[in-house]
């Protein structure tokens, strides 16, 4: 089976009351497999992020169905659903999001604390961080590090687990072209390894061929 | 990475909050641990300090027995007069003499002019029966001290009597009891009793003494007389506070027989007497003021007892509220943290450990600090010298264990709500949002 990630017909509309209903999602499918890097490329609040926290088993859609390394993880419970997602599923954010308190290294290992790892992960955490130029800032903290650098950390950590599918949301976003070039061709690596990658982005420079368009929460290729 | 390390990082980063958490268990704990920590220094300060006054007390009253015995040799001679038909053999064995004399006897001494006789009390004794309670009593009467001439300026302006008497008259219609009288019959001093037909007040009770005058009851010598149909009639003449330098028995004598040659003249417990009642009252005086201070620290610790049963909980209470609203911020701080933990499959059940153990943490720190600075404190306000073996012996290390319990659970219930607030929150929203 190569099939990595499936969405079918996925609706998701953020209800508040009081508020509007805001549709962020209509109908969408897609699926990822095996050695996919896939962009989803739209415009500010189409409906890009959600999308990615749909595929990750974070946010539970209204209709539809996603699959994840051939589950659903709505039809898991909490603890399940955390399980699946430290073993398959990475996720790469705009913003980082590391542990300010944690150095480097204990940042690229905090997915351990998931409890899903039967071998020590400290060697290839040092490996992941030297594959990207960090080894010898190990036990830095990120306070320390460039806006690249820690985008790198944060990719390392996204691929400690070695997950079946990589979400990204907006890696780039935050770097300059060589740092966004460097990031990408990691990603590239990932998928030409086995892996499948969504990047969702506003960025023009980014699309592709295959390249999913996302306006007002409809997909199109 | 264990769990831990993340969470000692965590502290490490965010000093001032959990200095300031664990400030405040400290200080519950403190309170908590303090307030029967000062109860017990307290008492065991009341103990020292009764046992210290007890000694000095016994000190005091040897001294107090030696002052009385030179002020006695000052004071002079205690003597009693009686008739010369007295057999003395008989009135010692009695306890009190048979033989009477006329009352004019000591009218005679008094207007004597004998520099040496000070006090003159004339008694009439008579061993009877108490008819209303069938007690056999020794009855005494007397009318009171009775003037000396030579004593004018210690008297009243109409010269009937002393303006400071050391022996009281006792009024008609009332009664003087001796201690065993007073026993044997319930009778207080207000109360009010029969005897020989007419109803009288009791005026007081003496102190035991050992001797015949523990079975005496003190009534006018009127009534007396009245009752017994001996009119006129006295046998004893007390002479007390006698003043005389050397041979003091011998020179009274003199004195006495020369206006009186029908009487004897004795000596009578002058020196014992007076020695055992200085030495009983201030026995009494110290042990009043022994029980006045233990009363006093009573109260003092019974307001200790109210002060802290109220303000123990309280600090408690308060500190728990800032718990609470230390970790609530914590949770606050790191809500984006704990999104990304979830995102990378961290579960809801390490999420809340992650805080329940820093709480643990905290609670451990805070239970041994707050187990010696309650004691430090508790010993400290009742000025207990926190080197000394009484301070050691107040340590009680149940306590610890209670508190290396009580701490941490009190820290676990006041990280519990925002904890289980912090997984509730959705990732999804805290990522978006982020
Ligand atoms: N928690 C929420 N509650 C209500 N509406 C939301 C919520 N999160 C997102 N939305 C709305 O849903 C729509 C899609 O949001 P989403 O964050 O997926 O867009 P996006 O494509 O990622 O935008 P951007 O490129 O700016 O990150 C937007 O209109 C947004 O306002
Ligand atoms: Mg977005």
């Amino acid at each position: 089976m190569t099939e990595v990630l499936q969405i079918e017909n996925v609706t998701k509309a953020y209800r508040r009351r009081g508020r509007e209903t805001v549709t962020a999602l209509r109908d969408v499918s897609m699926r990822l497999e095996r050695g996919d890097l896939r962009y989803v490329y739209g415009p500010s609040g189409s409906g890009k992020s959600t999308l990615l926290l749909c595929a990750g088993g974070l946010l539970r859609p209204d209709r539809g169905v996603v699959t994840v390394a051939g589950r659903n993880p709505y039809a898991l419970t909490s603890e399940a659903r955390s399980q699946l997602r430290a073993r398959h599923v990475g996720f790469v954010f705009q913003q980082f999001h590391l542990m300010p308190y944690l150095n480097i290294l204990d940042n690229v290992l905090a997915p351990t604390l998931a409890g899903v790892n039967t071998v020590d992960p400290r060697p290839r955490a040092k490996e992941l961080i030297e594959r990207f130029g960090l080894g010898s800032r190990l036990d830095h903290p990120p306070s320390e590090l460039s806006i690249g650098e820690r985008q790198r950390v944060a990719l390392a950590r996204a691929l400690l687990q070695q997950p079946q599918l990589l979400l990204a949301d907006e890696p780039t976003g935050n770097l300059d072209d060589d740092n966004g070039r460097l990031v990408m061709d990691a990603l590239r690596e990932f998928a030409q390894a086995g892996g499948a990658v969504m990047v969702v982005t506003h960025d023009r420079g980014l699309r592709a061929s295959d390249s999913f368009h996302l306006v007002d929460g409809v997909l199109t290729t | 990475m264990s769990l831990w390390r993340l969470i000692f990082q965590e502290i490490l980063y965010r000093k001032i909050g959990f200095l300031l958490g664990l400030l405040s268990v400290v200080a519950a704990m403190t309170a908590w641990i303090g307030a029967p920590v000062l109860l017990r220094a307290h008492n065991r300060q009341t103990d020292i300090i009764m046992t210290e006054r007890a000694r000095a007390t016994q000190e005091e009253m040897h001294r107090m027995e030696d002052d009385y015995r030179l002020i006695m040799r000052d004071l002079g001679y205690n003597v009693m007069i009686v008739s010369e038909d007295q057999d003395l053999s008989r009135l010692r064995s009695l306890g009190h003499p048979e033989v009477t004399m006329p009352f004019e006897y000591v009218e005679r001494l008094g207007t004597g002019g004998i520099e040496t006789l000070n006090h003159l009390l004339p008694v009439l004794q008579e061993r009877v029966q108490w008819p209303e309670h069938d007690l056999e009593i020794i009855l005494s009467g007397t009318p009171g001290q009775i003037p000396v001439s030579h004593r004018l300026r210690f008297l009243t302006p109409d010269g009937s009597a002393y303006r400071n008497p050391i022996m009281e008259s006792i009024p008609k219609g009332e009664l003087v009891l001796g201690h065993n009288v007073a026993q044997r019959l319930g009778l207080n001093a207000g109360d009010e009793t029969v005897l020989m037909g007419d109803i009288f007040r009791i005026r007081a009770v003496n102190r035991a003494e050992g001797t015949s005058d523990d079975i005496a009851v003190w009534c006018h010598l009127d009534w007396m007389q009245q009752q017994l149909d001996m009119p006129g009639r006295i046998n004893l003449i007390l002479a007390l506070e006698c003043i005389c330098e050397a041979d003091a028995l011998g020179r009274i004598t003199a004195d006495v027989n020369r206006i009186l040659p029908e009487v004897q003249v004795m000596e009578f417990s002058s020196l014992v007497k007076a020695r055992a009642l200085a030495r009983n009252r201030a026995a009494d005086a110290h042990r009043t003021a022994m029980d006045a201070e233990r009363e006093h620290r009573r109260e003092v610790a019974e307001a200790y007892r109210r002060f802290t049963s109220i303000m123990s909980p309280l600090i408690v209470l308060v500190a728990a509220a800032w718990l609470v609203f230390l970790f609530l911020g914590n949770v606050r701080e790191r809500t984006m943290e704990i999104g990304v933990l979830r995102a990378i499959g961290v579960g809801e059940h390490t999420i809340l450990c992650v805080f329940l153990f820093k709480s643990l943490i905290m609670g451990l720190i805070g239970a041994l600090l707050g187990f010696f600075a309650g004691h430090a404190l508790g010993a400290w306000w009742v000025e207990m010298n926190l080197f000394s073996r009484e301070f050691v012996d107040l340590i009680h290390f149940r306590t610890l264990w209670i508190a290396l319990v009580a701490a941490p659970a009190l820290c676990m219930l006041a990280a519990w709500f925002p904890a289980v607030r912090a997984i509730r929150r959705d990732p999804a929203r805290i990522l978006c949002e982020g």
